[in-house]
């Protein structure tokens, strides 16, 4: 497909613009490197594609493999086009491979911007495909501080003791999804039980737990939380 | 019966409808169809089967000093295949609602070929996604101007300008000001058009104090066998409104509530006499957590509306 020659240079992105979204996917090796700068596509295989692909931007993680420059996020850039093709037509060079007939998405970008500092990596061996917004990219020092909900965890937290509420984090639980509830708030009518969820693990079926009120986990989007941690409480003390 | 609602996931803020960035941006119908994949799978989470597309799917598609964003759907021929592919594999029905400025019986003719464009627009999007007939594109009758007799038939000269396969994705729905449900059969019995029932509008505008039952079934009637038609369910917001200087107002009448109210919904659905099957779109702010709390409700306090009705 022939792209056309007078691609748009995104002037950095204001920090302000908190909600647009950011899909970081691993890069591992020079070649798909070269094709994302060079040509300014990435690949996505149909059948590992996570539950979200759909963003504004991507960004880049690269591997080990790298070397001196490798485990961090270096570049990310704007996504303009999304395409489904097999992969003869991505790569027409290899037709004749034996996925060839093997569906994936194409992700036209454009220019890489470079970070003003790169996101290491420094807990997480195997990174796969992980979504964040516009401005933990641009203010992250580790792919951990892109993890939406250790962010939205340490605001409501801060929000809770500011209330003067009783509060732990890390609260380890009997029952639930996880041995450990991000938050537990204490009160005169027992203990809430709260999980934080990423934007793409959305587990619940229901909005409401499904267990007694007293020790129910309770679970709250982390898009929200950072949106306005004060809205979150005040949502969490009225419906519970 | 499916329930549905429109557009916005208010569960999930990271879920986008579609690609709203400005044109300096170059947003693309391609990126609005990932966020349509990322909004299927949410909905196969979450057992729900109906849900109304943004009518913004495809930016500046039809907009007159944008030429390069004219080809989005020949762009994207394969992906608008795939998310037709997937809508039936999920069991998840689709539809559009034209947006307000869309008026067929507007005086202004450059007014009306604006939206004969933008409608055309909208079932070419559906075409390409190979979708059947019940994937309907929802319009109202439009403005009064001088006479309602006038505005009607004016409606009817729009209607005649627009593609014949646009012509078989309408459906008509009454409104809540200018034209009840007697005038949008009306206007069936001169062109074909499928109706929409809406409750709400409905029970604001009826000045032929026409029986929500003989209402809803003159609008069913309007459908062909083998097409499950669909109806528009809401109830009016009863909170209190603040003007700008705080003065306390009560809420307009078709201001629709964040929830539906459950009751409501529930005598609706338990008074009706037999008829054919019919799926809702549930038109509350809270959109897909109105759908999940309704649905809770009914499980839990109506279950023999469930089983009549066969709530998927």
């Amino acid at each position: 497909m022939h792209l056309a020659p007078d691609r748009p240079t995104y002037p950095q992105a204001h920090p302000a613009d908190a909600w647009i979204p950011v899909l970081v996917a691993v890069v591992n090796n020079p070649t798909d490197f070269d094709r994302a700068r060079d040509q300014h596509w990435y690949r996505i295989p149909l059948k590992r594609a996570p539950r979200q692909i759909a963003a504004e931007y991507l960004a880049l993680y690269q591997t080990a493999k790298f070397g001196a420059g490798g485990q961090r996020i270096h570049y990310y850039a704007p996504i303009l086009r999304y395409h489904l093709l097999s992969r003869r037509e991505l790569l027409p060079q290899q037709a004749d491979h034996p996925r060839a007939h093997e569906q994936y998405f194409k992700l036209e970008i454009g220019e890489l911007l470079e970070l003003a500092h790169p996101i290491t990596n420094t807990r997480h061996p195997r990174l796969t495909f992980l979504y964040t917004t516009l401005e933990r990219l641009l203010v992250a020092k580790d792919v951990n501080d892109l993890w939406l909900r250790s962010a939205a965890r340490q605001k409501l937290y801060n929000v809770i003791q500011e209330r003067g509420l009783a509060v732990e984090c890390w609260y380890p639980v009997d029952m639930g999804d996880r041995p450990e509830a991000d938050l537990a708030l204490f009160g005169p009518h027992g203990r809430l039980t709260l999980y934080i969820d990423e934007p793409e693990w959305d587990e619940l079926d229901e909005v409401q737990p499904a267990y007694e009120a007293d020790r129910s986990p309770i679970h709250l989007n982390a898009l929200d939380i950072l949106r306005d941690p004060e809205q979150a409480l005040r949502n969490l003390i009225q419906n519970h | 019966m499916r329930l549905g609602f429109p557009v916005k996931i208010i569960a999930r803020s990271d879920l986008r409808s579609h690609d709203g960035r400005r044109w300096q941006n170059r947003p693309h119908l391609s990126v609005s169809l990932a966020y349509v994949r990322d909004i299927f799978l949410y909905l196969q989470r979450q057992r729900i089967h109906m849900y109304r597309l943004s009518a913004d799917l495809a930016p500046y598609l039809t907009h007159p000093d944008l030429p390069h964003f004219h080809d989005q759907i020949s762009e994207c021929e394969d992906e608008l295949d795939a998310i037709g592919q997937m809508a039936p594999a999920l069991n998840i029905r689709l539809s559009f609602h034209a947006p307000a400025h869309i008026l067929l019986n507007s005086p202004n003719p450059h007014h009306v070929l604006r939206s004969v464009a933008q409608l055309n627009a909208l079932a070419a999007l559906l075409d390409a996604m190979h979708l059947g007939s019940e994937a309907v594109i929802v319009v109202h009758v439009g403005g009064i101007y001088e006479q309602p007799e006038q505005a009607r038939a004016r409606f009817i000269l729009g209607f005649r300008q627009l593609d014949p396969r646009t012509r078989q994705r309408l459906a008509l729905e009454h409104d809540d000001r200018h034209f009840s449900v007697s005038d949008t059969v009306w206007l069936h019995q001169r062109l074909g058009v499928r109706l929409i029932f809406d409750l709400l509008h409905h029970q604001i505008n009826n000045p032929g104090h026409l029986p929500i039952p003989q209402a809803l079934a003159m609008c069913l009637a309007t459908w062909p066998p083998g097409q499950t038609p669909k109806i528009h369910i809401s109830t009016p917001a009863t909170e209190l409104v603040r003007d700008r200087k705080s003065h306390p107002h009560p809420p307009r009448l078709n201001r629709h509530s964040h929830y539906v109210n459950p009751f409501t919904i529930t005598s609706f659905l338990r008074d009706l006499p037999r008829m054919r099957d019919f799926d809702i779109m549930l038109e509350a702010k809270a959109c897909d957590l109105a759908l999940l709390q309704l649905r809770r409700y009914l499980h839990t306090r109506a279950p023999d509306v469930v089983a009549r009705y066969h709530l998927v």
